[in-house]
């Protein structure tokens, strides 16, 4: 409702019923400042409840173009308006710096920040409404607390799992947390009803509980968790670190919330921040990818209602902090950047700490992963190679049962085998005889007559590269690879191989088996050798224990490993397989990492080893997201360091702003303080050489300041006279020499409060020596209280002197000559009275022209009387009622003698029932000399008319003649001393009107005069009815 | 017929004043100030005493302070005199004058009505 609406240069101020709305310009110059300044000026005293509260809306404000002056203009309104409450609407800058401003001006006046008009209106009102219990997010979110706590507590007594963990598939609530979410929502409560110490209890309550969670693990199970866990429905009833961590922060985010310190809000915003990220993390964790948040870690996982609890507390305690009922304050003035970058170096402190356990967390699962794959590749080594040597044995077994095996025989045994199947990497198996040198023949003959030959083989058999020399024969008798019956291996007399006779030796010799160490096998290409082993085992007749050969498994170790350690098996590693002699057998290389992991196993091989050496990346075995987790929580701890660093930087740049805005208006103020120094002391210097005593007291009376004319008039140094009381270093006499009480002296007075006095009066010089003094004291207020009184003196002896010279002088004079001038009037009027006789009439009429003239040097002779009487003050007046057309006609008698002489008629009009309150022989002066004048400058043959009347409350007197007039730019000068107009024609002092206008003053009347040139003048003295009591 | 005393320094309003009460038919004697003045009055009973305030030797008011009225209850003193001082006034006053008028002011003749108006009291 608006009240009152003014639109002033770009200004515009509404009045509403409770609180006025200034839109100030864009730009204020000094006149804008004073013009406004008088609107508000009206405003307070039109609508003095209205203009206490006021809305300033500085959003269309360019600072800039603000002059110092108006800022020192807004100072002094400031404290003229008494102000109650401000609102500030605006941009960052000119509202912080109008705020501080403003808030530092006026003690005990409101002082608030806003960014929307709506908003401080909103505050207006609640200003003048009886107080409310602001926001209604704090009870709301109080009562959803509480409900989720006991929601979760019903769904543990009645064994639901979805009361309890609202989903059956995910973590409950603990029942121990669900206390402790009720107790946040009896927090929030406490704090909406300003329950401070109840508050602090229940903040302590959280943070000892998330305390107990992090460093007494038993409390994880505490109350009801183990319970809850027995159930066999819910699992993963511990408390969650997470959970434990935001309990803390939720307690310390209440009691940073009630301490409200500017240092703190930083801290309280972090807190709030770590809440809601955690609880948002959990709460979109458990809801998108419940794996991976169980896969992070399990002790980081809180239940799901626990996580939106989390949330409501968050939420709740940041926007009850924002709530304008619930500050106290709000000026985000911080100085403490240190707390800021305290904060961030925990932050990164923090972020780098996080980081380190997540790493050697996932170096903790990739070591055990990797044992664990390490373990089984050692497994399956050994056991491929187990499973070889069962092969062989059996193979061995075949020949043992039976000494005459044919080819054909041994084709379809080694068929049953599946050896591509059953023993990948298997090259070849062979049968090698060992025949003795006198056998030979016999046993190739036998070989030949090996009638199932046919069947795989066209080529009879023979001896290949027969090795003379040799007691026994090694011959390749039989193979699974077909096509060597077709080769030159077949028959072939291993003895003439280099290094094959001793393996076969101690083949033969050993038992079980024997394992050879790398051989080159030849391919069909003869050129082209592979590396490999093979295991031989001795053949021996079951009745004669004769030896009959060995049994061969040959191995490629390329096929061997590539089948033993398939890529599926070794995915990020790196494999390398060594003989007992150090040679590389195998390698893969499949991980380029410089972090590694590493193991070595050895495998047995009959009479010899294999060294395996695997190594890996740290990262073995890690899901992506848990290979993401180190990296996850640097990059939140830096978003988290840059959102608090932003948050810094957003706060305080309007206090940066301020500040520059605070050194413009320091720098407006030092002008100002120079201006005033310099002002000070050209007073200081003035004060100095002041040609009069110049005395300044505080408020007690006790003299502060004395100039040296002062002290000089005193003939007391400044320091008899500082810091002592007026009343014991200035004792005032009256002219007969009495000590002035101290209720008369001027200074007293002033200090009462009395305005400014001008007096005489005597002062003691230091030698005895009285004085007369004139003496002017002034209070001296400021901001409208006295705070001393200031008195200028000087000594006026030589005035007084010259004064008295003067009138003596004039008085002397008067009378010197009024004697003569009453003795020639006796003469004359002897003669013209006819005491002597008859006198011709030229004579008579000459003697009557002496006689005028001496009556009208008599006459200037009483003006000077007068004069000199009226300019001294030197007047007492006795009253008395005169009858006024009395009074008149004695006057017209005496002057129609002058009347006559220029043929002018007077004529008395006044009426007869009026009575004036005068000074008989004063008033009756005034209208001798009115009359006088107006016979003197009237024509010859005219009129002269006094007139009279009353009306109401004055009576006036008028003396009308018909001569030539006043010029209109004369009158002015005619009640001036001394102010004979330029007529020559007519004698006069010039002081009589003078002398009138100062009569009638003293009997509070008025005169003036109206003329016209060639019409005449009319002269009119105005009398209050009762002129003796006015003005007493 | 008056006896009347005119006190008056002037040697020329005395002269006026004699000339006028002797023509007006009166009987008078002159006295240059109040010590002259005072002595007249031990010598002979005036019926008024014309007195001027400003004089040498002793002025009108002195005069007036030393004069004893009860030893001349029917002499009459009126002070005629130019000077106008309302303290000088109310003291004569309270010595018994009996009038005080500006002798500038008064012409002759209404010097004369006004003695004879004091006379018939």
């Amino acid at each position: 409702m608006v009240e009152y609406k003014k639109q002033g240069e770009g200004y515009v101020i509404t009045v509403h019923a409770k609180w006025t709305t200034i839109i100030m310009p864009k730009i204020l110059s000094a006149r804008l400042t004073k013009v406004l300044a008088n609107d508000l000026r009206e405003l307070k005293r039109s609508y003095p409840s209205a203009s206490q509260h006021v809305i300033l809306d500085l959003r269309g404000v360019d600072n800039q173009k603000y002059s110092p002056q108006s800022r020192s203009v807004s100072r002094k309104l400031m404290s003229e308006m008494h102000f109650k409450a401000i609102a500030v609407v605006g941009a960052s800058v000119p509202m912080a710096v109008a705020t501080f401003i403003l808030s530092s001006m006026q003690p005990g006046l409101s002082v608030k920040s806003f960014r929307r008009v709506k908003d401080a209106e909103d505050w207006m009102s609640r200003l003048q409404a009886p107080p409310s219990k602001g926001t209604h997010v704090l009870p709301v979110a109080s009562l959803s607390l509480i409900a989720i706590g006991a929601v979760a507590l019903i769904g543990w007594a009645t064994q639901n799992p979805w009361l309890a963990g609202w989903s059956e598939t995910l973590r409950p609530i603990n029942p121990m947390a669900a206390v402790g979410v009720m107790t946040m929502g009896i927090g929030l409560a406490a704090l909406w009803r300003g329950r401070r110490q109840f508050t602090y209890g229940i903040a302590g309550l959280l943070v000892l509980l998330g305390l107990a969670v992090l460093f007494w693990p038993p409390v994880h199970q505490l109350l009801f968790g183990n319970a809850v866990a027995s159930q066999g429905l819910l699992t993963r009833t511990t408390i969650a670190d997470s959970a434990g961590i935001n309990f803390i922060a939720s307690g310390a985010a209440l009691v940073l919330f009630l301490l409200r310190r500017h240092k703190l809000v930083v801290f309280f915003y972090a807190l709030l921040i770590g809440v809601l990220l955690v609880a948002v993390f959990n709460f979109f964790g458990l809801l998108y990818v419940p794996q991976y948040m169980y896969d992070l870690t399990n002790n980081f996982v809180m239940a799901l209602n626990l996580a939106v609890s989390f949330m409501i507390m968050g939420l709740a305690l940041g926007v009850g902090y924002r709530h304008p009922d619930m500050k106290t304050s709000d000026i985000n003035i911080r100085r403490a950047a240190w707390a800021f970058v305290a904060g961030l170096v925990l932050i990164q402190v923090a972020t780098y700490a996080a980081f380190n356990i997540a790493k050697s967390h996932n170096k903790d699962i990739s070591e055990a992963s990797f044992a664990v794959t390490v373990d089984g590749l050692d497994d399956t080594v050994s056991g491929t190679v187990e499973t070889y040597r069962q092969a062989l044995r059996a193979y061995r077994g075949f020949y043992v049962s039976s000494d005459n095996v044919s080819r054909k025989e041994f084709a379809s045994f080694y068929e049953s085998l599946r050896l591509e199947e059953r023993y990948p990497g298997l090259r070849v198996m062979s049968l090698i005889a060992a025949v003795p040198d006198e056998q030979v023949n016999a046993f190739v003959a036998k070989q030949q007559n090996d009638d199932s030959v046919d069947a795989i083989s066209t080529q009879p058999f023979s001896i290949k590269q027969f090795n003379q020399a040799e007691d026994i024969h090694f011959i390749y008798t039989l193979s699974s690879d077909t096509a060597a019956y077709a080769s030159p291996l077949l028959g072939l007399d291993l003895t003439s191989i280099e290094g094959r006779k001793e393996t076969y030796t101690a083949g033969l010799a050993s038992n079980p088996d024997y394992a050879s160490g790398t051989v080159q096998f030849p391919t069909s290409n003869p050129k082209v050798t592979v590396p490999g082993f093979f295991i031989t085992t001795p053949v021996k007749n079951a009745n004669s224990n004769q030896p009959l050969g060995l049994v061969n498994a040959n191995f490629y170790y390329k096929d061997m490993f590539a089948a033993m350690l398939p890529a599926s098996k070794t995915q990020q590693l790196n494999v390398h397989v060594q003989d007992d002699q150090g040679k590389s057998l195998f390698k893969t290389e499949n991980v380029q990492n410089t972090e590694t992991v590493d193991a070595r196993f050895t495998v047995p091989i009959s009479n010899r080893e294999w060294q395996v050496s695997v190594s890996g990346p740290s990262s073995f075995g890690l899901t992506a997201y848990q290979q993401a987790t180190p990296l996850v929580v640097l990059v939140a701890g830096q978003l988290l360091f840059i959102l608090v660093g932003l948050i810094y930087f957003l706060q305080s740049r309007a206090p940066r702003q301020a500040m520059a805005m605070v050194k413009t208006l320091t720098a407006d103020l030092s002008a100002e303080q120079s201006a005033t120094a310099d002002l000070y002391n050209k007073d200081q210097a003035a004060f100095e050489s002041l040609g009069e005593g110049l005395i300044r007291m505080d408020k007690r009376g006790v003299i502060n300041q004395v100039n040296p004319r002062a002290e000089k008039l005193l003939g007391k140094p400044a320091d008899a006279l500082l810091g002592h009381s007026y009343t014991t270093v200035l004792t005032a006499y009256n002219e007969k020499g009495n000590e002035l009480p101290l209720s008369k002296q001027p200074i007293t007075k002033a200090l009462a409060g009395s305005r400014s006095s001008s007096t005489t009066l005597y002062y003691e010089h230091a030698n005895g020596d009285r004085f007369p003094a004139r003496v002017a004291v002034s209070p001296v207020r400021y901001r409208g209280k006295i705070i001393g009184a200031v008195e200028v003196f000087n000594d006026i002896s030589a005035e007084l002197q010259a004064e008295r010279a003067k009138d003596d002088f004039m008085s002397i004079v008067s009378h010197q000559l009024s004697t003569p001038a009453t003795a020639v009037k006796q003469y004359l009027g002897l003669i013209l009275e006819g005491y002597f006789g008859k006198v011709k009439p030229d004579q008579l009429q000459m003697i009557q022209k002496a006689y005028n003239y001496n009556e009208e040097q008599i006459g200037i002779i009483g003006d000077m009387l007068e004069f000199g009487r009226l300019d001294r003050g030197a007047v007492t007046m006795s009253w008395n009622t005169l009858k006024l057309r009395k009074l008149v006609a004695g006057v017209v008698a005496t002057q129609s003698r002058f009347a006559e002489e220029k043929n002018i008629t007077i004529v008395n009009k006044v009426p007869a029932t009026l009575a004036v309150h005068a000074d008989e022989r004063k008033f009756t002066m005034c209208i001798v000399n009115l009359v006088n004048n107006a016979i003197k400058y009237g024509n010859r043959g005219g009129r002269v008319a006094i007139l009279a009347e009353q009306k109401d409350e004055v009576i006036r007197i008028a003396v009308q003649d018909n001569g030539n007039g006043i010029a209109q730019t004369d009158i002015p000068k005619l009640f001036q001393r001394f102010s004979r107009l330029n007529n020559k024609h007519v004698e006069g002092s010039g002081l009589g009107l003078y002398v009138i206008k100062k009569i009638v003053q003293l009997h509070h009347g008025k005169v003036w005069v109206e003329s016209e040139i060639g019409k005449g003048s009319t002269f009119i003295i105005q009398l209050p009815v009762n002129s003796n009591k006015k003005g007493r | 017929m008056a006896h009347i005393l005119v006190v008056e320094d002037h040697p020329g309003i005395r002269e006026t004043y004699e000339m006028l009460f002797i023509k007006e038919g009166h009987k008078v004697v002159t006295a240059s100030d109040g010590r002259a003045a005072l002595d007249a009055t031990e010598e002979g009973n005036f019926d008024i005493i014309l007195l001027d305030m400003l004089m040498p030797e002793m002025s009108g008011l002195e005069f007036l302070r030393a004069y004893e009225p009860s030893k001349h209850p029917d002499t009459k003193v009126v002070v005629f005199s130019n000077l106008e001082n309302p303290e000088v006034a109310k003291e004569a006053m309270l010595l018994g004058v009996e009038r005080y008028v500006r002798k500038a002011t008064m012409p002759p003749r209404e010097m004369a009505d006004m003695v004879k108006e004091v006379l018939a009291g």
